[in-house]
């Protein structure tokens, strides 16, 4: 159990790395791309050891991790901490890092699904309520979205937020229509609607699966975070495309700048009570990265030969994984 | 009339662009892996360095240990030089089917006989033994079976005979410093069970 949890915490590692320095050779721009790549760094190292383990028995050999793999973890328990090997120790101690990291965005969003975020306060009288609709059905056909439900929740704390696998539905609050002016809501929405055509809500309880099955791996949670940042980045390029990405920025900015916030365009929050220090800042500067990006990048150019890049990098990555064990 | 061919050019000029793309990524893809490939290999020597022996090799405490490990009882001369200190001063395993077992001498304090034995295999492993340089070969019997003996000169210019012999199942080895009829009293001490 420990030995195949170490694969999967080694495997995941190396995915990652590997996927980082693709998306940075060949400087991938596309945001389908980018997701793609980011997706096989995170299922990768969840399929690839099982199905090693089932069709080529060989390589769990004792012989095939001296004689033949470019690495074996096995290797590192003849250095012995007290009487426990190196290897095993650290397995432990990066499963507890990954428990931590997954339990840290899995409880809050939970939370919100169990108590049912979208019944909370939902006022379907307001006023409010035919100006946003007015301003998605002015957008739907430009983003190429279906028909998306709205549920207007009448609170003070900016909420913002595109849910329902089959359903898709706007989530918004009073809190947030008063923050934001005309062309921001118009670009947030926007954004909203992206997520929505893509059908990034059910990409969402797909990563949860992932991220449950992988919870040990501090790889793992690290590179779904990144898949969340790729489906973000996707839904900003699309209003970037509309000409919205300034009114885009600022309501990043804006939303960014009260701490309760509900929704996917500022960086997940950490949970309350919890001490937010360094990790405050580091929210910051990512609020102000993703501005900056939004606003600077010139808009990804497709190259044609995004699908054989994801080709070559998992058959690199299968033979790369083969011979580490 | 110029748009056909000026079409045609545009055509090539983007299949050639594609192309070079294509083999750009396969080649840096290769580069990757060559270099993610070379780190590893290089981190998975470290263990090694730290416990003095070579890539992939493991030492372990006991005899008892090293049988479990291999799943084989090891050979263990009834014939043992009393000069000899036992129990084995280092025993090292590779890959779950070479292992080896050093004895020192009594005085010296060197390493003076080494017995190993690879399991389902034709060859003992070259990392659990001391790096040597042979000198002469010839053909002899151990026990009735063909056995090869060999003179060695190991780094330090010491000079060693080798005993290499094959049973039903695993392959055989006495390594040992001193003369050569010692070496063939200790080989032929191995009794069938390996005992």
């Amino acid at each position: 159990m420990l030995d195949t949890a170490g694969l999967v915490i080694l495997h995941g590692c190396i995915a990652a790395l590997l996927v980082e320095a693709l998306l940075r050779i060949w400087r991938v721009q596309d945001p389908g791309e980018r997701l793609a790549l980011r997706w096989l760094a995170l299922v990768a190292p969840i399929v690839l050891p099982a199905a090693f383990h089932v069709f080529a028995p060989g390589r769990s050999t004792e012989w095939f991790g001296s004689a033949r793999a470019f690495f074996a973890g096995e290797h590192w328990n003849q250095v012995l901490v007290g009487r426990t090997g190196v290897a095993s120790l650290a397995t432990v101690a990066l499963s507890i890092v990954g428990g931590l990291l997954y339990l840290r965005d899995a409880l809050p969003f939970l939370d919100d699904r169990i108590r049912g975020l979208a019944d909370r306060d939902a006022n379907p009288e307001h006023p409010e309520l035919a100006r946003v609709r007015g301003l998605l059905d002015a957008l739907q056909q430009a983003v190429g979205a279906p028909f998306m439900a709205v549920v207007l929740l009448d609170r003070l704390t900016p909420v913002l937020l595109c849910s329902g696998v089959d359903r898709p539905t706007l989530v918004i609050s009073t809190g947030t229509l008063s923050r934001l002016g005309e062309d921001d809501l118009r670009a947030a929405l926007a954004h909203e609607l992206a997520h929505a055509a893509r059908r990034d809500p059910l990409m969402g309880w797909l990563l949860v699966v992932v991220r449950t099955v992988a919870s040990f791996s501090p790889a793992a949670q690290i590179v779904a975070r990144q898949v969340v940042q790729e489906m973000e980045y996707r839904a900003d390029v699309t209003v970037a495309r509309l000409g919205h990405s300034a009114a885009l920025s600022r309501a990043i900015a804006a939303l960014a700048d009260t701490p309760d916030s509900e929704t996917d365009l500022v960086p997940p929050r950490l949970p309350r009570g919890f001490p937010r220090g360094l990790l405050a800042r580091a929210e910051r500067v990512a609020v102000g990265n993703r501005c900056e990006r939004v606003f600077a990048q010139p808009e990804p150019t497709r190259t044609g030969v995004g699908a054989l890049r994801l080709g070559l990098a998992a058959v690199g990555m299968t033979a790369l994984l083969y011979f580490v064990v | 009339m110029t748009t056909a061919p000026a079409t045609r050019i545009v055509d090539a000029a983007r299949h050639r662009s594609v192309w070079s793309e294509i083999a750009r990524a396969v080649v840096e893809l290769a580069v990757l892996l060559a270099v993610v490939a070379f780190g590893l290999r290089v981190v998975d020597q470290l263990p090694g360095m730290a416990a003095h022996v070579a890539r992939g090799v493991r030492r372990v405490d006991s005899v008892a240990a090293l049988e479990r490990q291999i799943s084989h009882k090891m050979p263990i001369p009834a014939y043992f030089p009393d000069t000899l200190v036992w129990p084995p001063n280092d025993l090292l395993i590779f890959g779950g089917t070479s292992a080896s077992m050093s004895f020192r001498h009594r005085q010296a304090g060197d390493t003076w006989l080494i017995v190993a034995m690879a399991v389902g295999t034709t060859s003992i492993a070259s990392r659990i033994l001391p790096p040597a340089t042979p000198l002469q070969t010839e053909g002899t019997t151990v026990r009735g079976l063909p056995a090869t003996v060999e003179r060695l000169r190991d780094l330090d210019g010491v000079i060693w005979y080798q005993l290499t012999w094959q049973t039903p199942g695993s392959t055989r080895l006495v390594r040992y410093r001193g003369t050569l009829d010692e070496i063939m009293l200790i080989a032929n001490s191995m009794d069938k069970r390996g005992r």
